[in-house]
């Protein structure tokens, strides 16, 4: 088991602060405040750090390390998740699954670690001038991160839920591929949603962030940023807001923060929000548009033999066969992988009462699924959600699902019933309000044709929200530039998912590692006139740094900064 | 056009409604009986409701051996939704209770529920009967109604290491 960073002595001189446990108002002062501790967040604060800077790390959420993570749900979604993941859209259509602690989503995502697809940001270069974002200048951005991070290919056998997706696919001639996974030592338990208790999932909350915190960066949990409070054309102050002991609202104390500059790393639909709450000039009306999600829809098959589809790597195959039957701007594509299924994400996310839902249960061991996530945002049917604010000022977003995206999701329903029938499945029931578990693949085709796609009949989740501050060269489509740099005030970055011009069509982190790794490099040279720091790999770290201090080290191909 | 459940609480003829008539009496009927300090949220007459709703959703899930281990089901399956519901924002629970606060209003309860009893009195497969036409309502106010509930009481449930002997999963792996 890999050891806790928090329990390590070191720890003791980093500088943490729960702000609910404050007694009075506090004035922070930095170079860099950094709003979020996720992908982003995490990201930027080890770069900056290194790079001689002094770091300020804000997280609404609470500090939970492996010591509190007992595998259990019931503490994770109300300590881990946004809104104890329950948060929904809008008109409650739409489930979304977004991280709420230090490490943000990357402290209870399923690890999948995909670059960019290349024909994603070819789409940005033409469609939003984004020149900088080829294959290859991010290449040794995304490799610089892969190292860091331990991101690889699994080696381990997929577990039996991961294994019907490859069995089926490979019957119907659907090509499968295995998933780059960022974990070192891993255990194979299944359990990296409610967060990992043997610190191999490499999540920021147990790399970037103590290394951050070991160069002198401090980190605020249980605070919410209220707004950016800016004057002629530059951000002066940020106002803060300690929560209260239960962490859910805010409590009596406020924290400033004074810094040179400020990087928005919130995520998509709290970044947005933020920028909304702070009046942020938007002249084009930009803010918090085109927010994406890969609405997700969900087949359940009952196998007949057993699955134990808690148990076991949560994600290792995946296709993209379907993202690539037609253009990315055609019809909608979708990436096939699978959920892990545990007891209250499987009674809570399957349909139906009473003796229906029961049996359901009842066949837990036996449950396989597969997801289907849409890729959103490459068409005129698929323009994405709106953040708003809601009377207490904490963000909605309004996404409408379109008849362009409904019929994405009903070629999916049916594309992975086939799959699943076609790995022996006993019964497959699409996750669908008028849907029943039907016993062959001609019957599911009849069935499937004809069930009405309609939100709150038809489960639709989400576990990746992206866009809604997005960049462009032009800021009639944009609200930042291609480095991050925010359109209408020169000293504030935007460095999370809510940066995308449209949703990824794969999953987000490694994305977002790669582009804030490039970003925050430069942010960091234009700040101290000096080469950024270089990240290397944990163990390279280790062995240079016996006494916790600053030793950079070499790469065989360094990044350039843009 | 579709009225979902938040605009029409916010701002809707219902939620006007249900301000003029609180104070009303609430249905009469014999409580659901539990230790009101186990209880974050939930209040006495909102527990009563909850439970109905739970003996509906979790039918078959509860065990029915004799009545002391299902009323201890229920008890435990009503603090769960409590629990759950705890964790959501306020603005959420303040939300959820005004759609808890509609269910048991006596005059707009027959109206939304057909359910004309009290919640204490009326029968699982009654209260089926109305979460079934919820669940299938062409208005979106009242599918949504319904998945919130569906939702936290499925939560409240199955995260009870009690819930789980049935359905086969031992619970987390032990870590040496």
């Amino acid at each position: 088991m890999n050891p806790n960073p928090y329990a390590a002595p070191e720890a003791k001189h980093w500088k943490i602060l729960d702000a609910s446990s404050l007694r009075q108002d506090r004035t922070l002062e930095c170079d860099v405040a950094i709003v979020g501790t996720g992908a982003g967040g995490g990201t930027a604060a080890e770069i900056l750090a290194r790079s001689g800077l002094r770091v300020l790390l804000l997280e609404e959420g609470p500090l939970q390390t492996s010591s509190d993570f007992h595998m259990l749900e019931r503490e994770a979604y109300p300590n881990l998740y946004q809104e104890s993941a329950g948060r929904r859209t809008k008109d409650e259509g739409i489930i979304i699954l977004q991280g709420r602690s230090v490490g943000g989503s990357t402290t209870v995502n399923w690890t999948s670690s995909f670059r960019t697809p290349p024909e994603t940001l070819a789409y940005w270069r033409e469609h939003f001038g984004l020149e900088s974002f080829t294959p290859v200048a991010l290449a040794p951005w995304f490799a610089m991160m892969e190292r860091r991070l331990g991101i690889h290919r699994w080696t381990r056998e997929p577990n039996d839920n991961n294994d019907v997706l490859r069995r089926g696919a490979a019957r119907i001639g659907v090509p499968t591929k295995v998933i780059p996974r960022n974990v070192r030592d891993c255990y194979n338990l299944g359990y990296c949603g409610v967060g990992c208790p043997t610190n191999a999932k490499q999540s920021m909350l147990i790399t970037t962030i103590p290394a951050a915190l070991g160069h002198g960066a401090q980190l605020v949990s249980r605070v919410r940023a209220e707004r950016f409070v800016h004057a002629h054309g530059r951000v002066t102050e940020l106002h803060c807001s300690a929560l209260d002991a239960a962490g859910l609202a805010p409590g009596p104390h406020t924290i400033r923060v004074r810094a040179r500059t400020f990087i928005a790393a919130g995520g998509a639909i709290n970044t947005p929000a933020l920028l909304i709450r702070s009046a942020l000039p938007d002249p084009h009306g930009r803010v918090g548009k085109r927010t994406f999600l890969h609405p997700t829809v969900i087949s359940a098959a009952t196998m007949p033999e057993e699955v134990v589809a808690s148990s076991g790597a949560p994600q290792s195959i995946y296709s993209d066969h379907f993202l690539r039957t037609q253009a990315i701007d055609g019809a909608i594509g979708y990436k096939l992988e699978v959920p892990p299924l545990q007891p209250v994400l499987t009674a809570s996310t399957f349909t139906g009462l009473g003796e229906f839902a029961a049996g359901q249960m009842r066949n837990f061991n036996h449950l396989q699924a597969i997801i289907a996530l849409m890729r959103d945002g490459f068409n005129e049917g698929s323009i994405g959600g709106t953040v708003d604010l809601r009377s207490d000022g904490t963000p909605i977003l309004d996404y409408p699902i379109s008849q362009f995206v409904w019929d994405g999701m009903r070629r999916a329903l049916l594309a992975m019933a086939e799959i699943q029938f076609a790995a022996g499945a006993r019964t497959v029931y699409p996750l669908h309000e008028s849907a029943v578990p039907y016993a062959s693949w001609a019957q599911a085709r009849v069935a499937i044709a004809q069930l009405p796609m309609e939100i709150l009949r038809t489960r639709v989740a989400s576990a990746h929200v992206m866009g809604g501050s997005a960049m462009s060269k032009d800021e009639r489509t944009g609200v930042i530039d291609q480095r991050g740099r925010s359109h209408a005030l020169e000293n504030l970055y935007v460095f999370d998912g809510s940066a995308f011009p449209t949703s990824l069509g794969a999953n987000p982190q490694l994305s977002i590692y790669g582009m804030v790794a490039r970003n925050a490099s430069a942010l960091a040279e234009s700040l101290t006139g000096r080469p950024a720091a270089t990240l290397a790999d944990a163990d390279n770290f280790e062995k240079s740094t016996p006494n916790g201090r600053t030793a950079l080290i070499a790469e065989s191909v360094t990044p350039t900064v843009l | 056009m579709s009225i979902s459940r938040g605009r029409l609480l916010r701002t809707g003829f219902a939620g006007g409604l249900v301000l003029a008539l609180s104070g009303c009496a609430k249905s009469v009927g014999r409580p659901f009986d539990d230790d009101a300090t186990a209880y974050k949220v939930l209040d006495a007459s909102e527990r009563t409701l909850i439970a109905a709703l739970a003996s509906a959703f979790l039918a078959g899930a509860l065990p029915t051996a004799n009545s002391v281990a299902t009323h201890d089901a229920l008890v435990a399956a009503v603090r769960g939704f409590d629990t759950a519901l705890s964790g959501l924002p306020p603005v959420d629970v303040a939300q959820i209770r005004k759609l808890l606060g509609l269910l048991d209003n006596p005059f707009v309860k027959p109206l939304a529920t057909g359910i004309w009893s009290s919640w204490s009195d009326a029968s699982a497969a009654t209260v089926a009967a109305f979460l079934n036409r919820w669940r299938y309502s062409p208005i979106e106010l009242f599918r949504g109604g319904y998945d919130v509930l569906h939702q936290l009481t499925m939560a409240g449930w199955y995260g009870q290491d009690r819930a789980w002997s049935a359905i086969g999963y031992p619970g987390p792996p032990r870590l040496s």
